[in-house]
């Protein structure tokens, strides 16, 4: 009755999804961070994508991209979440007045403010494109758009973003 | 780029995610595995969602404050409504409440942990929400959403009430208690519809903005109570819409009733805190034995416990060294400890079979198909059955040994079916009929005359108005069938020996194990725990 084979496979398997969610968790985090405004909610959508992937480790962890799959993953949970909830969780990102933005540029609380003061299409594109380092088809693939408009959401983003920390190009 | 890459790392500075998130992550599919397992083959029939809205204000809440009457000891269920203890945490608060069984599920949503929670029922599919509650503090972004527009300012129920866009107001505002804390009731009517998805009609003047965010329609009607909690507000809605035609009202206000603050034991008074032996005639309760609590792992996913015929050894699931679920054997004083699976991805849902020798489970081939093997305990030699494509098959043999009782069909529909031990085609067991539209989690009575089942829909013989599903009993045949209460059940155990009892639990922890007779229908709640079998006519091994 046992498979001394499919064991050996198994337990490789398994490994690899540790060894792959020890190399990709933090970057996940960070990005969905940068998307959602809120740490404890980037690591319960963290979480939760992996949890996916982990599920589906056989079939994800032979694609060419599984780190692809998880943060589609996570973009996807997120955009339900929002869907769903039809509420807007930004508790620490509500709209920024203007009197809060300059004098304390650089700090990480303002550049979450600012990011999240980007509309939902321009932040993800943003997020995919310069902090996870997607070229923009895979970041058009992920977000399920053309690359240009990808393009023209990150020109839009990376404007914004200056503008508010008034930093100049 | 990188300036702007610059300016990304900025905000991420400080970050560190969790320690033990990898774990975190494990035990999330474990949960969710478990869920599964639960949830297979009970259909889902009506919703209602229930919610709380978490509100911190400052101040810790306080776990050592005694609340005051009323609400000492939870209020008893109405006939024929069986309960679910859950208990949940939101920030600082934890409370427990009494869920009716019937239909309902917890939803775990993944935001849970932190904010929200809600439970659910449905007869028409989870988009068609019959009612709702939530618990949850998420802020609500008046700069996005169009429904802004309709959220009143008011800092008090009255006031949010006199400005609630397109309601009546139908009862209140009264002062009464939940969970022995002041609160605040009122109910509202909907008569007009808000124009936007949600119809968001209330919230409050906390900085971080709040909504409750039901759909309301024309015809709804809404319930909501403020809690006050020391520092803390809880905020609870129902919504019930014109189609709960059944009795919701009364399972609302059960609910309602049942809240209680602070951590709520998960087993009786006194009871051990890992699987035991509850004798039914002393009230002992004796742990089992340390090796097979061990050999457990700690995984909720353990257990699933099976007896064998001559009451010597206990068939469970345990993971292996690789962390995946086998069967192991032990004799009952733990002694003899040993795998007999070693399936490529899972061995679950051991039964014995009448002779002893063999064991049935749901597992994998090395193709990796899902099917139900029947294994010679003696020589470890497994046989495929049959495939079943889905989990909570849950299989039992019959009392004669030739055939397997299984729960097949789909999660939606799921049907009670049985096929020869030899293989073969199956066939269904138990033609649901008389308004109950699928059957599942069964098993035949000792002596083969009689067989329970779980079974959803609006029974024509008006017992209950509504099954979401209900436990039944009827002839072998399908015949003759009436609801019996309970709930869920583990087939391997369902029935006493002498076949006058079944007993039945929830799968969570702290739910009601409920011990019923067959002939009356009388039953008591015997123990609290997630399952448990029957291993003799007086006694029970409880699953915690």
């Amino acid at each position: 009755m046992r498979d001394v084979t499919l064991q050996v496979e198994g337990q490789t398997a398994a490994r690899d999804f540790e060894s792959f969610f020890r190399a990709e968790y933090r970057s996940l985090c960070q990005a969905l961070l940068l998307l959602v405004g809120d740490a404890f909610e980037a690591e319960e959508i963290a979480q939760e994508a992996m949890t996916r992937v982990l599920e589906r480790w056989d079939r994800v962890g032979a694609m060419d991209s599984p780190t692809g799959y998880a943060y589609r993953t996570a973009l996807n949970l997120h955009r339900k979440r929002i869907r769903r909830l039809a509420i807007r969780a930004r508790r620490r990102l509500a709209p920024v007045p203007v009197g809060d933005i300059g004098p304390e540029a650089g700090d990480r609380q303002d550049v979450r403010r600012a990011v999240a003061s980007l509309p939902d299409g321009q932040r993800a594109a943003l997020i995919l494109v310069d902090w996870l380092d997607m070229d923009t088809e895979e970041a058009a693939r992920a977000l399920g758009i053309e690359p240009a408009s990808v393009r023209v959401r990150l020109h839009r983003a990376r404007s914004s973003l200056r503008d508010a920390l008034e930093v100049t190009p | 780029l990188s300036d702007t890459r610059e300016l990304l790392r900025r905000g991420v500075e400080g970050f560190e995610p969790m320690p033990d998130a990898f774990e975190r992550v494990l035990r999330r599919r474990d949960r969710k595995r478990r869920n599964q397992r639960i949830t297979a083959g009970v259909v889902g029939i009506a919703v209602f969602v229930a919610a709380v809205w978490v509100v911190t204000t400052g101040g810790a809440f306080d776990r050592t404050q005694t609340p005051a009457a009323p609400g000492a000891s939870p209020s008893p269920a109405p006939a024929g409504i069986d309960l679910q203890e859950l208990e949940r945490t939101v920030g600082d608060v934890t409370f427990s409440f009494s869920v009716p069984i019937t239909g309902w599920e917890a939803f775990e949503g993944y935001w849970e942990p932190k904010d929200a929670i809600s439970i659910n029922k449905s007869i028409v599919g989870p988009q068609d929400a019959e009612a709702m509650f939530f618990w949850t503090s998420f802020p609500y972004d008046e700069r996005t959403d169009p429904c802004a527009r309709l959220l009143p300012s008011g800092t008090d129920l009255a006031a949010a009430v006199a400005t609630a866009p397109g309601t009546e107001l139908v009862e209140g505002p009264s002062d009464v208690t939940v969970g022995g804390y002041p609160a605040n009731h009122v109910v509202l009517s909907v008569r007009e519809d808000l124009g936007c998805d949600p119809g968001f009609f209330y919230t409050w003047d906390d900085p971080a903005g709040g909504a409750l965010f039901p759909s309301t329609t024309v015809g709804d009607t809404i319930r909501v109570w403020i809690v006050h909690v020391d520092g803390t507000r809880l905020f609870l809605e129902a919504v019930t819409t014109e189609q709960a035609d059944f009795d919701l009202e009364q399972e609302i206000e059960q609910i309602i009733r049942s809240i209680r603050f602070g951590d709520t034991p998960t087993t009786f008074p006194g009871a051990p805190q890992v699987d035991y032996v509850l004798d039914l005639n002393t009230g002992a309760m004796t742990p089992l034995p340390e090796a097979i609590i061990r050999s457990l792992g700690g995984s909720v996913l353990s257990g699933s416990y099976a007896v064998s015929p001559d009451d010597s050894m206990l068939a469970y699931v345990a993971p292996d060294d690789d962390g995946r679920l086998q069967v192991f054997v032990a004799n009952l004083d733990g002694s003899g400890i040993r795998q007999v699976t070693y399936d490529p991805v899972e061995a679950i849902s051991p039964a014995w079979s009448p002779d002893g020798m063999r064991i049935v489970h749901e597992g994998y081939s090395s193709g990796g198909a899902r099917g139900l093997f029947v294994l010679d305990v003696a020589t470890g030699e497994a046989t495929k059955v049959i495939d079943v494509p889905k989990p909570g098959a849950s299989p039992t043999f019959t009392p004669d040994g030739s055939s397997i009782v299984y729960t097949g069909g789909t999660n939606q529909q799921p049907e009670l079916r049985i096929v020869p031990v030899k293989g073969g085609p199956s066939s269904l067991l138990v033609e649901p009929g008389g308004g109950i539209v699928d059957s599942g989690n069964g098993s035949i009575s000792p002596d083969g005359s009689l067989v329970t089942y779980l079974g959803g829909g609006f029974p024509e013989s008006g017992e209950v108005e509504h099954c979401g599903p209900c436990r039944f009993v009827a002839n072998a045949d399908g015949t003759g069938k009436r609801v019996i209460g309970g709930w869920m059940a583990n087939p391997a155990g369902t029935w006493s020996p002498d076949g006058s009892r079944i007993v039945t639990g929830t799968g969570n922890p702290g739910g009601a194990i409920w011990v019923i007779d067959v002939a009356t229908g009388e039953r008591e709640q015997a123990a609290r725990g997630r399952m448990a079998i029957w291993l003799d006519n007086h006694t029970l091994l409880v699953e915690v």
